[in-house]
């Protein structure tokens, strides 16, 4: 039982983690909160649901929910936040709540309200111990494979290879980063197409988890994205991470296997507050000198 | 190689630099003297595009770079050493090396490194070290070191001496005069008036965002108005 909860909770935390990467590297380099990379997430499961539906591939499915996701952030980066970067980050954060809640009713408007059934994670299966009382579900294995596959080709991209090291430079001083020849443009437009990548394969995974597409199913998880990144201390990818499992452990063990009376979502928000109180740079957060 | 005339700057309704010209030829060493807020790293940052002209004209060898990114001058070879060092913490020595040399082909930067650590041996004992744990001294080394990476045709220094001790100050001008001697062309801005016009060929005073006087160093060191107010007398 105990096991079980601990499994799942990774589970949950790896889908925070990728929610959330997309946005703390869109803050790791310019410094707005981009709520509507959780508007990205409901995007990715809904691509992917259409071409499950057309193709009947779930590999198709995937590559498509993705990519046009990805080339989705490379729109957005180019017609919304570029324009704005030289307006106070305020004027970003409030321009990107707009795009997320456009998004969602244009889901509603699309696809209609209702929950759709991906049907995709009941042909995985399960592995029983009824002697242990654990269960272990092919979506997890699907889920907890992809993370950690997509985090270390995220790791091996900025720390071993030439845009990393120039993403690393820009996140650090953007203004200096352009003066000594790198095109930041480029920089901030590879940022996005990952972000939003990573957050339509989150979404995807959801869909699967809980064998449900939404159009607002990216609402708690915006929320949950804002704790993990502010949690993770800010635009640190490796933050981020730490701070997802921290999130999804808790709100499964707490909520799950001790029982609470706030609800798991709630959990999540009282970790939150408690842990910045002990730390109020975040997990990994060193305090910015500008 | 430079050519600036009659610019005009500002950030957002303010205007900074006003109706300026200033020229620097090949293989001269220009120096900008001015007090607190006269406009000095501005103009530097016109220079390099990251403050946008409002009028007047940028040539650099003959060519407009007034509307060019910042990235496709330091492709044309000018090169930058910001106010207050800028080097970037978190990479380490090799990688803030690696990033000075970003436009050029990366089979060529080893021997760009041992160019540098040939003349700050220093960079070169601290390699895998973070810049961020780095001395001043050693971080304003890195600084001049990373825009050194671009063989630079123009180098444009912002204020070398702030925070230093003198011995390191005077190490820091003697490599820009065997630079200058050794055919790069140099633009520098500093407030320590006397040791920069005391290796540039000219200098010129910017007060409040205008070009005041204009000359030879040596002359601008013997000028009344000059020592009165930035020679201490
Ligand atoms: N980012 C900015 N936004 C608005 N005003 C600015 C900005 N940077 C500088 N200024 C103003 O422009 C003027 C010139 O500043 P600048 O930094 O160019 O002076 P400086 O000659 O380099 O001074 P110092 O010797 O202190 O470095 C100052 O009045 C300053 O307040
Ligand atoms: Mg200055």
């Amino acid at each position: 039982m105990l096991v079980q909860q601990i499994i799942n909770g990774i589970v949950v935390g790896s889908v925070y983690a990728l929610t959330a990467m997309g946005a703390t590297l869109v803050y790791g380099i310019m410094r707005i909160l981009d709520i509507s990379n959780a508007g990205a997430y409901a995007i990715g499961a809904y691509v992917a649901f259409f071409f499950l539906l057309q193709t009947g591939s779930p590999l198709v499915a995937l590559v498509t929910g993705v990519a046009l996701t990805a080339v989705f952030g490379f729109l957005v980066q180019k017609f919304l936040y570029a324009p704005l970067m030289n307006k106070s980050p305020n004027v970003s954060l409030i321009a990107g709540i707009g795009l997320f809640i456009f998004l969602q009713d244009f889901l509603r408007l699309v696809a209609g309200p209702q929950a759709r059934e991906l049907n995709f994670g009941t042909l995985l299966p399960s592995i029983q111990f009824p002697s242990l009382q654990l269960t272990l579900y092919g979506t997890w294995f699907l889920i907890l494979a992809a993370t950690a596959l997509l985090l270390l080709i995220l790791w091996l991209l900025l720390n071993r290879s030439p845009i990393g090291l120039a993403w690393r430079a820009t996140a650090q001083d953007l203004e200096t980063a352009k003066a000594m020849g790198i095109n930041t443009n480029r920089v901030v437009a590879f940022n996005f197409i990952l972000g939003y990548g990573f957050a339509a394969v989150a979404g995807i995974l959801v869909g699967i988890l809980y064998n449900s597409v939404y159009p607002t199913m990216g609402d708690v998880p915006a929320y949950k994205m804002l704790a993990v990144i502010v949690l993770g201390g800010l635009g640190n990818p490796l933050g981020t991470v730490l701070a997802a499992l921290v999130i999804g452990m808790a709100e499964t063990l707490i909520g799950g296997y001790v029982g609470f009376f706030l609800p798991r979502d709630a959990i999540a928000f009282v970790v939150l507050i408690l842990i910045l109180l002990w730390r109020p740079q975040g997990l990994l957060g060193r305090r910015r000198s500008s | 190689m430079l050519e600036i005339r009659n610019l005009n700057a500002h950030y957002g309704h303010s205007q900074v630099l006003y109706d300026i010209s200033i020229d620097v030829k090949a293989g001269e060493f220009v120096s900008i003297i001015g007090a607190n807020g006269a406009g000095k790293s501005t103009l530097m940052k016109v220079i390099m595009g990251l403050v946008p002209v409002s009028s007047g004209k940028l040539l650099f060898k003959g060519n407009e770079i007034s509307r060019l990114e910042p990235w496709q001058r330091a492709g044309m070879k000018i090169a930058y050493v910001p106010e207050g060092r800028r080097v970037f913490g978190e990479l380490t020595v090799a990688e803030n090396l690696r990033i000075g040399g970003w436009v050029e082909p990366p089979q060529d930067l080893p021997r760009r490194v041992e160019k540098v650590v040939a003349i700050f041996p220093r960079l070169g004992e601290r390699m895998n070290q973070a810049a961020r744990t780095m001395s001043g001294g050693e971080q304003q080394m890195l600084a001049i070191g990373r825009a050194l990476m671009l063989e630079p045709e123009l180098l444009l220094v912002d204020e070398i001496s702030m925070g230093l001790m003198p011995i390191l100050v005077n190490r820091c001008f003697e490599v820009l005069k065997q630079l200058s001697e050794a055919g790069t062309t140099i633009l520098l801005v500093e407030q320590n008036a006397r040791k920069a016009l005391g290796v540039s060929h000219r200098g010129y005073v910017l007060e409040t965002g205008h070009i005041v006087l204009e000359g030879e160093a040596t002359r601008l060191r013997d000028d009344d108005a000059v020592r009165r107010a930035y020679l201490g007398g």
